[in-house]
């Protein structure tokens, strides 16, 4: 069952539209993310989301009951972790934690176990006496995320969490979102890194200028576009042979010898691995190497809005 | 709207933990409580004046009966020491070279219009921007409260108790003179009254309006942001913010008041009043500070401009020099600072000795400048904590 169902969401600043008509589900263990570049709407759509921003159409449902700025009670059911790190950087990462507890109504020894819970979850839990502004980048994010979770939401929305983080970070963070969606939390993942959303996300939205202009699993998105995989076989011996052998694969569509390899454009290049091997052999060509340039999203990005993911 | 319990919980730990932050913040303590008292230490120890008698000149235009007792007296008052002078000019060079800090004249036909039982002015001119000369206009306050007494006093008796006037009024005078005698250690005023409820009114201020920058940095960190995205409504977090300031300013102006009276030896006057006064003058400069914090964007123009403007305003309100000292129009102008309203009520409960009765306008007054930046920056407040989502 969907624990995040947003619908047509809309919203203008003045005469600018920022969101147009944003709508999608999250499924409670499913981990969405909503993949567009810088001003494609991804916080404004967020802010609805998480009833900080009243939507100017539309509407949100988190765990059946509608979200807004005034519906204060579900907001219970979303834990937000914001694009910045959003705490007192005096206070010790307990401290915030603490602070935020309270405002989610945690108190007295819940509180504590939650706070406990929460750090040990981003892996800080040795360091939480320790002041934010002391914590390296990396800390400061994860601490951001524990702020997030500290009343066990249903809905966990993380927008672009790891903007200026080190390899090591990410990939801690990364295993951390990995997990809570395994534990079952429904998580809204917003970055503009690609890698990311192919990595992380079991359904990815792809967002631009406030529209939501594809939706899917990688793959379904992929095949949305008309784009073709090019696979690179790089041989010694008859190239010829082996690209007028290899054009007779179902699927392949190109074959074009080059200096040193033959390259194929094909529909679907992991398929057909087995059979360029066969190729190759019945060519008597010795293959050395075997590269796939898969269709990618930044690609699915371009064909879809003619633009490049990144300026 | 109304707020369950639970709400208003968080309105107390919203505080509770601001508060806590700020009373950890070594800036913090050294601004608001460290400065004011060496500044106030400074200043009282240099400008005070001590237990010295405030030379007052004196210009006796009528050479009458009432006009000598008046001279009499203040000649014998504990605060004032007295040269006469026959021309204006002289008065007013010697104040302008400040010989003396004050003078006073009493005009032709003092006599006949008290003991008609008529109303007069007494023209007293001060030297500008000199503490000394609150002590002065409060002396010769004295000497002249005293006379009144006297005189209305001598003629119920002369119209009622069939004694003459004239008998009625020197035993009147006779009297006051060896009560004045015996309560003369209450005349002994710490060199601190002034400077040190002008420094509290301008450092309550200063640290209120500063105390805006802790607004908007939590608008700039997101905190404000994330603060709304939890199950707490907007207004709970504007009475949050509220009652941090109001806390903070109350703390401060509780730690000076003690400082004042124990370690500077100020009598602050009338409890009641004097409660009423600081309760009034925190509230206004709470309001002000938050409602600074919604006009400014950030936290850096909020560094600059709230302690600026708290200097400002304190200059114009009297907590640098007393408006006492300052021409008619500046002294008018000036009381569009609520500072000079909450400065006229410390010098009448310090220099004067008066209750709630005489204090109460300034209170009055200085309420109605708290309840207005109150009620528009909580206002405003909402609106920017609404708008930072
Ligand atoms: N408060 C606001 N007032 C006016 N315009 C706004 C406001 N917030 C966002 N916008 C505009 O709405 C559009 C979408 O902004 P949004 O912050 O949602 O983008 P984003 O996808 O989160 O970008 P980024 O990756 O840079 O964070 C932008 O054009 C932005 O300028
Ligand atoms: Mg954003």
């Amino acid at each position: 069952m969907a624990v995040l169902v947003c619908t047509d969401l809309h919203k203008r600043f003045g005469n600018r539209t920022a969101v147009d008509g944003v709508g999608f589900e999250i499924a409670g263990g499913e981990c969405y993310g909503l993949l567009g570049p810088n001003g494609a709407g991804k916080t404004t759509t967020i802010s609805m989301i998480c009833g900080l921003l009243a939507s100017d159409g539309g509407s949100v449902v988190v765990a059946g009951r509608p979200v807004g700025p005034r519906a204060i009670a579900a907001k219970a059911d979303v834990g937000y972790v914001p694009q910045e790190v959003a705490l007192y950087p005096d206070l010790s990462a307990r401290e915030n934690l603490a602070f935020f507890g309270r405002l989610y109504g945690l108190t007295g020894k819940e509180l504590d176990a939650r706070i406990d819970a929460s750090l040990e979850t981003v892996g800080l839990l040795d360091r939480g006496g320790e002041r934010i502004e002391q914590y390296s980048g990396g800390m400061k994010r994860r601490a951001n995320i524990a702020a997030g979770l500290l009343h066990q939401p249903k809905l966990l929305v993380l927008d672009e969490p790891t903007v200026g983080v080190d390899p090591q970070s990410r990939n801690a963070i990364f295993d951390t979102v990995v997990d809570l969606r395994d534990a079952g939390l429904a998580v809204l993942y917003t970055t503009h890194y690609m890698e990311e959303a192919e990595r992380l996300c079991d359904r990815i939205g792809i967002i631009d200028q406030g529209r939501l202009v594809a939706e899917g699993t990688r793959r379904e998105l992929v095949a949305q576009v008309s784009g073709l995989d090019h696979v690179r076989i790089t041989v010694e011996g008859d190239r010829q042979t082996l690209a007028a052998r290899c054009l007779t694969i179902p699927g392949v569509d190109e074959a074009v010898v080059a200096d040193g390899f033959v390259e194929l454009r094909a529909h679907d290049g992991r398929q057909l691995l087995r059979q360029v091997v066969e190729a190759a052999d019945a060519a008597g060509v010795e293959v050395s190497s075997i590269e796939l340039v898969e269709l990618d999203l930044e690609a699915v990005f371009l064909q879809l809005t003619g633009r490049a993911l990144r300026d | 709207m109304m707020l369950g319990r639970q709400q208003l919980a968080k309105v107390g730990f919203i505080a509770r933990a601001n508060s806590g932050r700020a009373s950890k913040d070594r800036r913090f303590l050294f601004s608001a409580a460290f400065l004011p008292i060496a500044i106030m230490l400074l200043v009282g120890t240099i400008f005070g004046g001590g237990n010295r008698k405030v030379p007052v000149g004196l210009i006796d235009r009528d050479g009458s009966v009432l006009s000598s007792a008046l001279r009499l007296d203040l000649q014998h008052s504990a605060r004032v020491k007295l040269r006469h002078y026959t021309k204006e000019t002289s008065l007013r060079q010697d104040i302008r070279r400040g010989r003396v800090l004050a003078g006073v004249i009493v005009p032709w036909g003092y006599d006949r219009q008290l003991r008609a039982g008529e109303r007069l002015a007494l023209a007293v001119v001060s030297a500008p921007g000199r503490t000394e000369g609150i002590e002065a206009r409060s002396g010769i306050s004295e000497s002249v409260t005293r006379q009144g007494t006297v005189i209305e006093a001598a003629r119920l008796l002369s119209t009622s108790g069939g004694v003459s006037f004239e008998t009625a009024l020197a035993r009147g005078q006779r009297f006051v003179a060896a009560k004045e005698a015996a309560d003369s250690r209450h005349h002994i005023r710490s060199p601190f009254s002034y400077t040190a409820p002008s420094n509290l009114v301008l450092f309550v201020f200063i640290t209120s309006l500063a105390g805006a920058i802790g607004l908007v940095q939590a608008r700039e960190l997101g905190v404000t942001r994330r603060m709304l995205a939890t199950p707490t409504p907007p207004s709970v977090i504007v009475l949050g913010s509220a009652v941090t300031s109001l806390v903070l300013a109350a703390g401060q102006s509780a730690v000076l008041l003690v400082v004042g009276g124990a370690l500077f030896g100020v009598h602050w006057g009338d409890p009641i009043a004097l409660v009423l006064l600081v309760a009034a003058l925190c509230v206004a400069a709470t309001g002000a500070g938050l409602l600074l914090g919604t006009i400014v964007r950030h936290a850096e123009q909020a560094i600059t401009i709230g302690p600026a403007l708290g200097i400002a305003l304190g200059m114009l309100g009297g907590c640098l020099w007393p408006l006492d000292s300052v021409g008619p129009l500046m002294r008018s102008v000036g009381h569009v600072a609520p500072q000079a309203w909450a400065m006229d009520g410390f010098i009448r409960l310090i220099y004067d000795g008066a209750g709630l009765a005489r204090v109460g306008r300034d209170i009055a007054v200085l309420g109605l400048f708290a309840v207005a930046l109150m009620a528009l920056a909580t206002w405003r407040l909402r609106e920017s904590i609404i708008r930072a989502a």
